[in-house]
């Protein structure tokens, strides 16, 4: 029988650990793919993934599930992503010889292209699609484009995506057309 | 650009999140709303890309490292002592309320087997559970009660024959409330029955004796208490209870 999050942080609070690893392998693909997602590498991912559930850990005592955990966490990895984003643009700013890492695009061009059951053509169009959405998602403000991730890649609900990011419902659907009207622009700039 | 007022709704009634009321609403504006039907096909076109790019997946190696490191902080599997330990430290430091519960009732039924054994054992012990062995007597111990109890008899019974009543009433009524207090006739009734036990005769009747004046001692009152005290002594005398205490007590135990 599958413990609810709620009985398991009822346990966390209580002192019981092994009920927060629980949780924590219960959420950590979710925490690292919408990291992933916000950040745009699965290093830097890691990275804020982890720090995400040791700040969840820690202030677990303060959580008075007045939304669900599962809310919670997402606002916590949202918030870590987009300060990890604006540290990095600092280091970035201040460095002056910043390496290039090529790497994640050559692997996605290599996992697109061995995608077996389409046509050679398709795959160029696919990878052109995906680096136009890499692309576009980046150049978002952060809040809009966690909005734009939790729509469109977690499948959440706009209320819930106001939960996670603090905001009236109203703004998260402002930023949800925004993004897409911006998508869809650069799509058709493309073609 | 143009807008509309109700152009955010675009993204509610694409997702499908509008009940049933909102949306027929909605879709009355948005048959008359240009703005709202420009939106609504930018939607339509791009979500299904959206939708159909896959996500890049994690590197084996970095999701194995991944994993390995929040096992290590969350999940690991821990050592039987230390599950053990912190089973025990749960109970004493943060008990939840059935633990607490089943603490007491616990600790209540210690409690009772403690008192139940306590209680057993200050029973008198029957004559026949004692076993002959290093050389004492089968009832050795019965011997022992009896023998005390001769003592203490003797002693207030003396006291009682050589105070004289007039001078001395506070110690009469005394001796009386000690023989009521000390279980003197409690313990004539224990003494009895272990003499029956061993069928013996000339025990009984010196205990029916002392009896009879401990009884009439323990209802002395104030009131009639000379008459009391020399109808007791009168016994004493008489029946020469307190020589026969001493000789049973030096020759037979």
């Amino acid at each position: 029988m599958k413990i609810s999050d709620d009985k398991l942080v009822e346990k966390t609070k209580m002192g019981d650990n092994r009920a927060f690893g629980k949780l924590v392998k219960r959420y950590q693909n979710k925490v690292l793919y919408l990291a992933y997602d916000l950040v745009g590498n699965y290093y830097d991912a890691q990275d804020v993934a982890q720090n995400v559930f040791y700040q969840a850990f820690k202030s677990l005592t303060f959580f008075k599930a007045q939304s669900s955990f599962s809310t919670w966490l997402y606002r916590i990895t949202t918030n870590a992503a987009i300060d990890f984003q604006r540290s990095k643009k600092r280091r970035q700013a201040m460095s002056l010889n910043q390496p290039m890492s090529g790497k994640k695009d050559d692997r996605e061009l290599i996992d697109t292209l061995k995608d077996s059951n389409k046509p050679f053509d398709k795959k160029v169009e696919d990878l052109d699609m995906k680096k136009i959405i890499k692309k576009t998602t980046e150049s978002l403000p952060p809040q809009q484009r966690a909005a734009f991730v939790l729509k469109y890649f977690h499948d959440k609900p706009t209320e819930e995506i106001a939960e996670i990011l603090n905001c009236d419902p109203i703004t998260v659907r402002g930023h949800i057309l925004r993004a897409t009207l911006k998508l869809r622009k650069q799509l058709k700039a493309e073609k | 650009m143009k807008t509309c007022d109700r152009q955010y709704l675009v993204v509610d009634y694409f997702f499908d999140e509008l009940d049933k009321k909102q949306k027929n609403e909605f879709e009355k504006h948005l048959a008359n709303c240009e703005i709202c039907q420009n939106h609504l096909n930018a939607f339509s076109a791009t979500a299904p890309i959206i939708k159909r790019q896959k996500r890049l997946l994690p590197e084996k190696k970095l999701i194995n490292e991944y994993s390995q490191q929040l096992k290590a902080n969350y999940y690991s599997p821990k050592k039987f002592s230390t599950t053990i330990k912190e089973f025990f430290e749960s109970l004493i430091i943060t008990p939840s309320i059935p633990i607490r519960v089943a603490e007491a009732a616990v600790l209540i039924l210690i409690g009772i087997f403690i008192g139940k054994e306590i209680i057993w054992k200050s029973q008198p012990v029957p004559v026949q559970q004692f076993v002959n062995s290093n050389g004492y007597g089968a009832s050795y111990v019965s011997d022992l009660i009896v023998k005390n109890y001769l003592q203490e008899t003797e002693m207030i019974l003396l006291d009682v024959a050589n105070i004289d009543p007039d001078e001395d009433e506070q110690v009469i009524l005394s001796l009386s409330q000690l023989a009521q207090y000390g279980s003197l006739l409690q313990k004539t009734s224990l003494c009895r029955s272990q003499a029956e036990e061993t069928n013996n005769e000339k025990l009984v009747n010196l205990i029916d004796d002392i009896e009879l004046i401990l009884l009439e001692l323990c209802n002395v009152e104030k009131k009639t208490l000379q008459e009391k005290i020399f109808e007791i002594r009168q016994q004493i005398n008489e029946s020469n209870l307190l020589f026969e205490i001493k000789n049973y007590s030096g020759d037979e135990i």
